[in-house]
C-alpha cells in the first residue's frame, strides 16, 4: 500500500490555481523528490498535504487512511512529518527540548500535561537522534545559537523523534554549505535505506538527482513529469518549464 | 567538559537550596504576621493582596503560559461567588462545598467560551472576552433570581466554620495564605511540567508546535479552564469575607484589568511575578486610596498607570525579569540564564 496517496489535490487563491489536480503517491521505503521552477506550487502542495492549508478539492491519504482537511496537529500524529523551508525552530529552548516537542502527543492524557516531565526513555531516544545527527556537543545550546545548516539538521532529528511514516522535507539542503549539504545527503540516504519514506523538495538538481529513485515535476500547479531521474533530465517539457523555449 | 557540566549542576544546587530556604522562611514569616499585625486596616490589605496574588497567579495560567490576554476573569470570580452564594440563600449549603462547585461550574463555562474565543488570535482575544465580561454584567444586573442590580447580601452566621464566617480576620488570612501557596506551588509543578514545556513553545510558535502534533488550542482551553477554576474559588471567598455582591462590585470589567496589569507588571510566564505584581500594586493602590484619596481622588490611578508603563518601557517582562537583571550586573552572574530549565527536561 502506498505511504502517501494523493488524489486530484485543487488549491485556489482568489482568481490564482496554485495547485490543479495534483495526483501522486509516494510508495513506502521510497525517496521521491519533488520539483519544478519557483512559484509552480511545491510548498503549496507542501501545505495542503499537512494541514496548514485546507485544499479545495481532493483528497490525501496516509497508509490508506484519508486524512484530508484535518488540523496540522492531527496530521503530524496521524504519521506525517513536515519540515519548513526555512527551518522554524524554538529559538530559546534548547536543542534537546527542540527535539523533545515531536515527542508522541496522542497518548498523553491530562495528568501526564500537567504533573509529569517527559520520560527518560523518550530523552535518551531524543538523545539518540540529536546524536546520529551530530548535534551532540550542542545539545544544551539554545536553537536559536545554531548555524542554518545545523538548524537543517536539528529539523532532521526532530522528525526522527516523531517516528513518522512519511517525511517531507522542504528544500533541506536550501542555503546549507557544500559540507553540511554532504552531511544532510548521507544521513537521508541512510534513513531511507533503513526503511524511512521521503518526499522532497530541491533546487539543488544535482542533489536531488542523486538521491531521489523517482521525482516529480511540477510547473504553475500542474504535474508535468513524472519518473526516474534519467527520464526527467531528458524529458522536453521539464526543460522547456525550467529553461522556457 | 564532564568537569564544567558537574560544577554547573552542583551550582544550581547550591541556588535550587537557597531558594528553598527562602521560601520557607518567607512561608513562616506569612504564617506569623498576623500576630504582628493586629490592626484590622492592615490585615485587611494583607487578605486583599494574598487574594490579588491568587487571582493573578490564576490569571498567569491563561495570560502568561497560554499566552492570552483574558480580560474578563470578572465574570468566572462572579460565577465563584455567585453560585456558593446561591446554594447558600436558596438551600442553606456550606460555602465550602459551593466553592467547589462554584469552580467547577465556572470551568464549564469557560470551556464553552473558550470553545469559541479561543480561535481568535491576540488583540481580538482580548476583546471578545472584555464584551462577555460586560454582557454577563448587564445580564446580572438585570437578573432577578441573582438580585439584580441590588445584588445579594450574605445572612449573617458569624463564628460559625460551616458558614465560613468569622468575626475575626485571622481565619480568613490563614484561608487565602493556603490558597496563595497551593496555586504557586501548583504553578511550580506547572511550570517545570510539559504542560509548561509546550506552553513555551506554542507562545513561541504556535505553527511550528502544532507542526510537531501540539495541540494549542487544547492547551490553551486547559489553561482556560484551570484559571477559571481557581479564579471563582477566591471569588466564593470573596463573597464570604464581604458579605455582599453585587454586579457592581464583583463584575467590573476593571477588576478584569486589574487582575491582568498585576500578573504583567509582576511578569507574566513566571512563578513569582504575579506575587511580585500583587504586592507592589495592590497596597499601593490602597495606601494612595487611604491617605490621599480625599484630596487627590484618582491619583492612585495615575501612579498605577505610570508605573505601568514604565515596566512596560524599562522591562517589558515584568519585575522579575528586572530584579534578574539587577542581580545579573551586580553578580555578573551569566550562568543563571543558562540554567534556566525549562520543563520536560532535566537539565
Amino acid at each position: 500500500m502506498e505511504a502517501l496517496k494523493v488524489e486530484g489535490l485543487t488549491k485556489q487563491f482568489g482568481g490564482l490555481v496554485a495547485l490543479n489536480k495534483v495526483t501522486l503517491q509516494v510508495e513506502k521505503g521510497e525517496l521521491v523528490g519533488l520539483i519544478g521552477p519557483n512559484g509552480s506550487g511545491k510548498t503549496t502542495f507542501f501545505n495542503c498535504v499537512s494541514g496548514f492549508y485546507t485544499p479545495d478539492e481532493g483528497h490525501v491519504y496516509l497508509r490508506g487512511k484519508e486524512i484530508t482537511g484535518h488540523p496540522m496537529e492531527k496530521i503530524c500524529e496521524s504519521g506525517l512529518y513536515r519540515s519548513f523551508q526555512i527551518p522554524r525552530a524554538f529559538r530559546e529552548l534548547s536543542v534537546l527540548q527542540n527535539v523533545l516537542l515531536s515527542q508522541p502527543h496522542r497518548t498523553e492524557n491530562l495528568i501526564d500535561i500537567l504533573f509529569r516531565r517527559t520520560s527518560d526513555v523518550l530523552v535518551n531516544r531524543g538523545k539518540e537522534y540529536i546524536d546520529f545527527v551530530g548535534l551532540t556537543h550542542l545539545i544544551e545550546e539554545p536553537a536559536g545559537n545554531l548555524s542554518g545548516g545545523q538548524q537543517k539538521l536539528l529539523e532532521l532529528a526532530s522528525a526522527l523523534m516523531k517516528d513518522p511514516d512519511v517525511i517531507l522535507l522542504d528544500e533541506p539542503m536550501g542555503g546549507v554549505n557544500p559540507t553540511l549539504i554532504n552531511k544532510i545527503t548521507d544521513l537521508i540516504l541512510e534513513l531511507n535505506r533503513s526503511g524511512r519514506t521521503f518526499l522532497v523538495i530541491e533546487h539543488n538538481m544535482e542533489v536531488i538527482m542523486g538521491i531521489a529513485q523517482r521525482l516529480y515535476v511540477l510547473d504553475h500547479g500542474v504535474l508535468i513529469a513524472e519518473g526516474g531521474p534519467e527520464e526527467i533530465r531528458n524529458n522536453d517539457e521539464v526543460l522547456e518549464a525550467y529553461f522556457g523555449k | 567538559m564532564e568537569v564544567i557540566e558537574k560544577a554547573g549542576s552542583m551550582g544550581r544546587k547550591g541556588g535550587v537550596q537557597t531558594k528553598w530556604v527562602l521560601s520557607v522562611a518567607l512561608l513562616v514569616l506569612l504564617a506569623c504576621l498576623p500576630w504582628f499585625i493586629k490592626g484590622a486596616y492592615y490585615r485587611h490589605i494583607l487578605i486583599f493582596t494574598l487574594m490579588y496574588v491568587v487571582l493573578a497567579q490564576a490569571w498567569n495560567l491563561i495570560g502568561g503560559y497560554a499566552g492570552q490576554i483574558a480580560l474578563g476573569n470578572a465574570v468566572f470570580f462572579s460565577i465563584g461567588a455567585y453560585t456558593s452564594t446561591l446554594f447558600l440563600v436558596k438551600a442553606n449549603m456550606t460555602p465550602w462545598l459551593g466553592m467547589l462547585i462554584g469552580g467547577v461550574f465556572s470551568a464549564v463555562v469557560s470551556l464553552a467560551l473558550g470553545y469559541v474565543v479561543l480561535r481568535l488570535q491576540g488583540h481580538y482575544f482580548a476583546m471578545a472576552t472584555i464584551a462577555f465580561n460586560e454582557i454577563v454584567r448587564i445580564c446580572f444586573a438585570n437578573w432577578r433570581f441573582v438580585g439584580g442590580a441590588q445584588g445579594i447580601s450574605l445572612p449573617l452566621h458569624i463564628g460559625s466554620f460551616y458558614y465560613m464566617e468569622w468575626s475575626n480576620k485571622t481565619p480568613y488570612y490563614y484561608i487565602m495564605l493556603f490558597m496563595a501557596v497551593f496555586i504557586t506551588v501548583f504553578i511550580y509543578v506547572l511550570d517545570r511540567s510539559r504542560f509548561g514545556f509546550y506552553a513555551k513553545a506554542v507562545k513561541q510558535d504556535e505553527i511550528a508546535a502544532k507542526n510537531r502534533g501540539i495541540s494549542s488550542f487544547k492547551l490553551k482551553q486547559l489553561a482556560f479552564a484551570l484559571n477559571a477554576f481557581f479564579t471563582a474559588m477566591v471569588g466564593t471567598f470573596y463573597a464570604q469575607y464581604i458579605l455582599y455582591i453585587s454586579p457592581d462590585s464583583v463584575l467590573l470589567t476593571s477588576n478584569s484589568i486589574l487582575i491582568a496589569v498585576i500578573a504583567i507588571v509582576g511578569g507574566f510566564g513566571t512563578v513569582s511575578g504575579p506575587i511580585l505584581g500583587a504586592i507592589f500594586v495592590f497596597p499601593l493602590t490602597e495606601f494612595l486610596r487611604a491617605y490621599l484619596g480625599g484630596q487627590a481622588m484618582g491619583l492612585n490611578y495615575i501612579l498605577f498607570g505610570a508605573a505601568a508603563i514604565f515596566v512596560v518601557l524599562v522591562e517589558p517582562n515584568g519585575f522579575v525579569a528586572l530584579i534578574r537583571r539587577i542581580r545579573r550586573s551586580f553578580i555578573g552572574v551569566k550562568e543563571q540564564e543558562r540554567s534556566m530549565e525549562v520543563g520536560g527536561v532535566e537539565g
